[in-house]
């Protein structure tokens, strides 16, 4: 069975990431296993996409692009989502853990394009396929990984696992990567947690990603990964792993 | 075409393939301009149903819009005859929605490149009508797409308006444009804004009562009847009384 690669979000510097992500995460995957499916924007960047069949050309590349993202608060108002109206950086939006550092607007359209990239995947792929699905971001410049024991790798075929970084939880789960069974729902919810929302809202998740993701895959078994990358921006700046005291918890709780 | 039952307009599909991402990185690498995938976009929504056969374009410039209008009809329509007409200046005059320093600049010492061009364009656009067989007719007039749109004498499908930005000059093509529209119809536009020198938004504002944007920069408006253009006009003198 097969590793379905899920890519979503802009392009920007997908072209210097993508060796990172190569040599780190997915040379550790059968190269003929995996298949890709990216959802981004039809930006000036959006043909870096191409340089995944020049990579891996023995792989299927599926993609879907979108000129412009939704108004996705004004959608998850008309879905009963009551959002503020007003955000200010730096001061809570709702009842976060963390404060969001984006727009509720950039919040909101980053989970709605995670969910391009599911349904992208289902409607051209047949889920029986694959045994799991890797979720990664396109401007991930990756510093190390060690992928997951061949035990916790085989149980994602039968058992419902979310399997994401030990850091950059922020209370909730980093939802920049993770590697995800088929099994019992875990992949659709975490790609869904955009569709979600109005239920988690009405169970009084905060409006945080990282909660509203952990929140969406919550009654699935979380386990931690080593997996270490910052977020590479256009303009060249590397932001490294923000790494909390609650993270260091987190993995001396979980070993 | 019609809006889906419960749905999205398809004029509104903003969903784009890589392969047409890699037509318009090809046709902007070929044809100079300013229009992008947003532009193709819209042209490929607007010719998707069968129902559009003919189109008027004011504003070619060096004919990208038109190549990528050529591209969609070879590659996705190749069995349909069409017809467009397109008017241009194509002449190295200043436009009236350039700014008042840059009127007595060339275009490019005014920073917009080289002039329009009638035989640049042609020959642009010589491809791409050459994949289109016999069945696509492109006739491009020199001449101010006022005039030029009152003299015809047909009626087209969509009227597609991007020559001057300056308000009175897209409110004067929305007038003259209600004379060769064909109803039911589309009629619509570049830049959707009313940025510096521009007055686009103003004027579709003053002339339609609905109106629609698409990634936020393309205006349309479906016209199903005549009255559709019948908002008082603000330049109108006022109606007698008795």
């Amino acid at each position: 069975m097969k590793i379905a690669v899920i890519i979503t979000g802009e392009m920007r510097t997908f072209d210097a990431c993508l060796p990172t992500l190569h040599h780190h995460v997915l040379r550790h995957f059968r190269p003929g296993g995996m298949d890709f499916f990216v959802a981004t924007v039809a930006d000036k960047n959006a043909l870096k996409v191409n340089l995944l069949k020049e990579r891996f050309p023995e792989c299927r590349t599926e993609v879907s692009t979108v000129l412009e993202q939704p108004d996705c608060v004004a959608m998850l108002r008309g879905r009963g989502v009551k959002l503020p109206q007003e955000w200010t950086r730096g001061r809570f939006y709702t009842h976060e853990p963390y404060a969001i550092s984006v727009h509720p607007q950039a919040v909101a359209r980053q989970l709605w394009q995670l969910e391009e990239g599911w349904n992208l995947f289902t409607q051209r792929a047949t889920l029986t396929d694959y045994a799991a699905v890797i979720r990664v971001r396109p401007d991930l410049y990756w510093q190390s990984f060690t992928p997951p024991a061949a035990a916790i790798m085989d149980a994602l075929r039968d058992a419902p696992q979310v399997i994401s970084p030990w850091w950059g939880r922020f209370g909730g789960r980093n939802d920049r990567f993770a590697i995800l069974s088929l099994a019992g729902g875990a992949a659709a919810d975490y790609f869904r947690t955009f569709s979600n929302i109005p239920r988690l809202d009405a169970d009084g998740v905060p409006f945080h990603p990282e909660s509203l993701v952990a929140a969406s895959v919550a009654p699935h078994a979380d386990v931690i990964t080593d997996a270490l990358f910052g977020t590479l921006r256009e303009n060249g700046e590397l932001r490294m792993p923000e790494i909390l005291a609650a993270d260091y918890a987190t993995l001396f709780l979980r070993r | 075409m019609t809006p889906t039952p419960g749905g999205r307009d398809p004029l509104e599909n903003v969903a784009l393939s890589i392969e047409e991402l890699e037509r318009v990185r090809d046709i902007c690498a070929a044809v100079p301009g300013w229009s992008d995938a947003r532009h193709f976009a819209f042209f490929r929504n607007l010719l998707e149903d069968a129902w559009a056969t003919s189109i008027f374009v004011a504003g070619v410039y060096q004919g990208r819009d038109l190549a990528f209008i050529l591209e969609i009809l070879a590659t996705r329509h190749p069995d349909r005859w069409f017809t467009i007409h397109a008017a241009d200046l194509f002449s190295s005059e200043p436009c009236a929605d350039w700014p008042p320093h840059l009127r007595g600049k060339s275009w490019e010492a005014a920073g917009f490149g080289e002039p329009p061009s009638i035989l640049k364009a042609e020959a642009n656009l010589a491809p791409y009508i050459a994949r289109c067989a016999s069945r696509v007719r492109v006739q491009l007039h020199k001449g101010n797409s006022v005039d030029v749109m009152r003299q015809l004498s047909g009626k087209f499908d969509v009227v597609y308006l991007d020559t001057s930005h300056d308000e009175k000059t897209v409110r004067d093509e929305i007038d003259a444009a209600a004379g060769i529209l064909r109803c039911p119809g589309v009629i619509c536009g570049d830049d959707y804004s009313d940025s510096g020198t521009w007055g686009v938004a103003r004027a579709v504002r003053s002339r339609f009562n609905a109106h629609h944007v698409f990634a936020n920069w393309l205006w349309w408006a479906r016209v199903t009847s005549p009255e559709a253009f019948s908002l008082p006009r603000p330049d109108a003198p006022p109606p007698s009384t008795p």
